[in-house]
């Protein structure tokens, strides 16, 4: 016992000892991140290293839901188009070129000849066949299946139906055939989505959900897994049987799986990683101070939804008030701050599409618009918004009650909630007004559009237009780019009339990006494609 | 001594069991499932997963499965990340929280007992004050602040240690966040010891001591810490708890991988199989924390009886 009591003597020394290691193992590993830092080898090695966000669930392209996945599965994966990095403008993937019939409903695809899995295995017509039947048969959970839904039979199939009657031909191992529901012009860019690419059939029965670890998986992009260190790192090298291997200059990607968004800028700030695509809220003075602090558009909507089915909110002259009294200038300028764009209109602009105007900032009629509502007896007292908890978002939902209080002399709470009430009040409409966000798909307005229909999940407003959603069905038989377009902007009108939701703004692409990084694209998507990047000297 | 060893050894899984029975039941209270997204997941998908990992059976089921699974130690599949197994998962993360925690408790007390004993001895002197002021603020600034300070200063500023890269975090890194996540132990820990050693300085036994000529480091090293600890020892069995839970923030603000996160994070996903797995791995390790700490009194304290 007197023995153990000695060793309380030698604390004092211990602790220095500690405190010094601290430092001097530190002295080791400033000199590390500074000789990276600066580059100052002669030519700098093609290692990128980029922070991704969140450990991602799947690197299944069938089953991926989220960015974090999607990022890395772009890399690993390529469908029969594959997109621009800077436009995304579809290009030849897998299949080097397409035929389409008169009606713009049947594409006949024609497979490269060196198209191969990374195995070095040939990649055929059948295991494009093989993987959209996969992600259509119910029982493989794929939540993505709905991209799918745009040829001929596959929303029958993915509901129980046949395999056979589903419009996927092979005509021969290198020719494909798609009948589609009606003609679409953003089905070559849906192509490149990962849902629509192709998995080994081997790793899969062999190993199932398993199938993506790094000793396992076949993938047929221009990158390999080379290890998946969970929770740490990832890492991805070039996949030598890839087609367009040659104009490849990365040799190792690495994508960190790192959650906590202003350590992530610390070690942005420290040189060890090259790129962030996202910046601490608390910082955002000092961050857009940052020669390297890029803004790009973004092809997302952030906006409220107004529950349709409780008064008062059924009454769109209420919802049409609120949405009136919000001054969307004052939140972009002074509350998110990052260069948001004010959007009255739910769809995002986009090459083919300019979004008709909806209800701006004007507190007035807001003001007359609600006495109207009030005279008729209905006392509008408190309401609620709801929000996912969030600084930004608690920050707008703040921002907005004061307006309405001011404004309407409304009285209204803020609400914040963890993610899965927040979503489970939303789906239930167990809600006044919750916040929300959409990100596009492609760059069709039919991605947004789409959202508001009667029995859409996604609606989760209550609303419900039977002209909408014929309109809506009606939108996708037409061919002609400029009808599709008047059409949309009539649907977005419609849309706004009803205004089951108020738009805020649209949201951008933001981050951090070292100089010496090049091919590496802000476009509306977000979309990642490591094949252009490169690291200059 | 060696019954009540035998009564807490019958106790700890009854105990475990009502912890991993009340888990399983609440978490599949709480509002939300596992495949709840911003994007409404069609109905026969949902209706497919949850018939995957039985979710579409009744809880009584439920539970009746995961004990035939548990009792052959399988934990079952994380729903979140598909393809992963919740033992391969813990697997991975608990060490290097264990690693931490350890870490953090081993620093917590070398420089908690070793402030609280200088302190004492040295009693109203600037060093004392000094080392309270800092004891108390160690004790009111969170992790959340003290962290990312740290990671400022050694590393944004000084460059002193840099982040985990390509092969996990250097030593000196991991000391930064063990010093993080001890700092508040370290400094309860130093008020405790003061108080303790306070109250025994001056008492018989070490006036006798005294009497007899024995060396003044020696009574405080030898006779006296001994009484001290007892408060410092009781602080250490909840503190374990603290110290694991707390490792939540301290490896997300310094982006180590661990079982906190996982802890925390399986909860907010509704991953009902890696909630459980987690309670399971924290509360064992907490309830043999407890026990060590009881048997622990006995050793330092000779008045304590175990029966």
């Amino acid at each position: 016992m007197n023995r153990g009591m000695h060793t309380a003597l030698w604390l004092v020394p211990l602790i220095l000892l500690c405190l010094s290691g601290l430092t001097g193992c530190g002295g080791t590993a400033g000199d590390t991140t500074a000789s990276t830092d600066t580059g100052s080898a002669p030519a700098r090695e093609q290692h990128f290293i980029f922070n991704n966000g969140a450990e991602p669930e799947y690197l299944d392209p069938g089953k991926a839901t989220g960015s974090p996945g999607i990022r890395l599965i772009n890399q690993l994966f390529e469908g029969l188009t594959t997109l621009d990095p800077k436009t995304l403008e579809p290009l030849p993937g897998m299949a080097e070129r397409w035929d389409i019939d008169e009606a713009g409903t049947t594409w006949t695809f024609h497979l490269r000849a060196n198209a191969k899995w990374s195995d070095g295995s040939p990649l055929t017509a059948d295991d494009f066949r093989r993987s959209w039947l996969r992600v259509l048969n119910p029982a493989t959970g794929a939540k993505y299946a709905t991209q799918l839904y745009l040829i001929e039979g596959a929303e029958a199939r993915h509901q129980g139906g046949s395999e056979d009657a589903v419009g996927i031909t092979v005509i021969d191992d290198h020719t494909l055939q798609v009948r589609l529901r009606g003609p679409a012009p953003y089905f070559l860019e849906l192509l490149a989505f990962t849902t629509y690419m192709p998995v080994p059939a081997e790793p899969i029965a062999a190993h199932g959900d398993a199938w993506t670890q790094a000793d396992t998986i076949i993938g047929n992009g221009p990158f390999v897994l080379a290890e998946w260190a969970e929770r740490e790192r990832i890492v991805l090298v070039p996949n030598e049987h890839y087609h367009g291997r040659d104009s490849i200059r990365l040799e190792r990607i690495t994508a960190l799986p790192h959650e906590n968004i202003e350590s992530v800028y610390q070690q942005y700030l420290s040189g060890a990683v090259h790129w962030i695509n996202s910046v601490p809220a608390s910082k955002i003075a000092e961050v857009k101070r940052h020669p390297d602090f890029y803004t790009a558009p973004f092809l997302a909507s952030y906006y409220y939804r107004f529950n349709c089915t409780v008064a008062p909110f059924n009454d769109v002259r209420v919802r049409r008030a609120l949405t009136m009294a919000i001054d969307r200038q004052y939140l972009v300028d002074n509350v998110t701050a990052l260069g948001e764009i004010p959007a009255t209109a739910f769809t995002p602009p986009m090459a083919q599409y300019q979004p008709p105007n909806g209800l701006g900032y004007d507190p007035e009629g807001a003001k007359k618009l609600l006495a109207e509502v009030r005279s008729e007896g209905v006392t509008i007292d408190t309401v609620e918004i709801l929000f996912n908890d969030r600084d930004t978002h608690r920050k707008i939902a703040e921002a907005i009650a004061q307006m309405w209080r001011e404004t309407l002399g409304i009285e209204v709470a803020a609400r914040g909630a963890e993610w899965k009430s927040y979503m489970k009040s939303m789906d239930q409409l167990d809600y006044q007004i919750v916040r929300s966000s959409w990100v596009g798909d492609y760059s069709d307005p039919y991605t947004f559009l789409s959202c508001f229909r009667t029995d859409d999940g996604n609606n989760r407003t209550g609303w419900t237009d039977p002209a909408y959603d014929t309109a809506l069905d009606a939108s996708q038989l037409i061919q002609d780019p400029a009808k599709r377009a008047a059409a949309y902007t009539e649907l977005e009108q419609r849309l706004l009339a009803g205004q089951p939701i108020a738009p805020i703004y649209v949201a951008i692409n933001k981050g951090l990006k070292k100089p010496f990084v090049r091919g590496l694209h802000q476009n509306i998507r977000d979309l990642l494609y490591c094949r252009s990047v490169y690291l200059e000297d | 001594m060696g019954r009540y060893l035998l009564k807490r050894l019958i106790q700890a899984p009854i105990v475990l069991f009502l912890i991993v029975t009340c888990s399983f039941v609440l978490v599949r209270l709480a509002p939300g499932g596992p495949f709840d997204a911003e994007r409404k997941v069609p109905p026969e998908v949902e209706a497919a997963l949850n018939e995957q990992y039985h979710l579409d059976e009744s809880i009584p089921m439920q539970y009746g499965r995961f004990l035939l699974d548990l009792a052959q130690g399988d934990l079952g599949p994380a729903i979140k990340y598909p393809g992963r197994s919740v033992n391969a998962i813990i697997a991975d993360r608990l060490p290097p929280t264990l690693l931490l925690g350890g870490y953090a408790l081993a620093l917590a007390v070398l420089i908690g007992v070793t402030v609280g004993v200088i302190g004492a001895r040295l009693y109203n002197t600037v060093f004392d004050h000094a080392s309270m002021v800092f004891a108390l603020l160690g004790i009111s600034i969170p992790m959340f602040v003290v962290g990312p300070l740290l990671l400022l200063a050694f590393q944004t500023q000084w460059r002193l240690v840099s982040p985990p890269g390509e092969y996990g975090p250097s030593f000196a890194y991991l000391s930064l966040a063990a010093l993080c996540l001890a700092a508040p132990f370290a400094a309860r820990i130093a008020r405790l010891c003061r108080a303790g050693m306070l109250e025994v300085v001056n008492q018989d036994f070490a006036r006798t001591a005294r009497a007899k000529g024995v060396p003044e480091w020696r009574i405080v090293t030898v006779h006296c810490l001994r009484g001290a600890l007892t408060p410092v020892v009781s602080f250490l069995g909840p503190a374990v708890a603290s110290v694991l839970t707390g490792s939540l923030v301290v490896e997300s603000i310094f982006l180590l991988k661990g079982l906190g996160w996982e802890f925390v994070f399986s909860a907010i996903n509704r991953d009902y199989t890696l909630v459980i797995g987690t309670v399971i791995v924290y509360s064992s390790l907490l309830i043999i924390a407890n026990l060590i700490v009881d048997l622990c009194y006995g050793l330092l304290d000779p008045r304590v009886r175990y029966d």
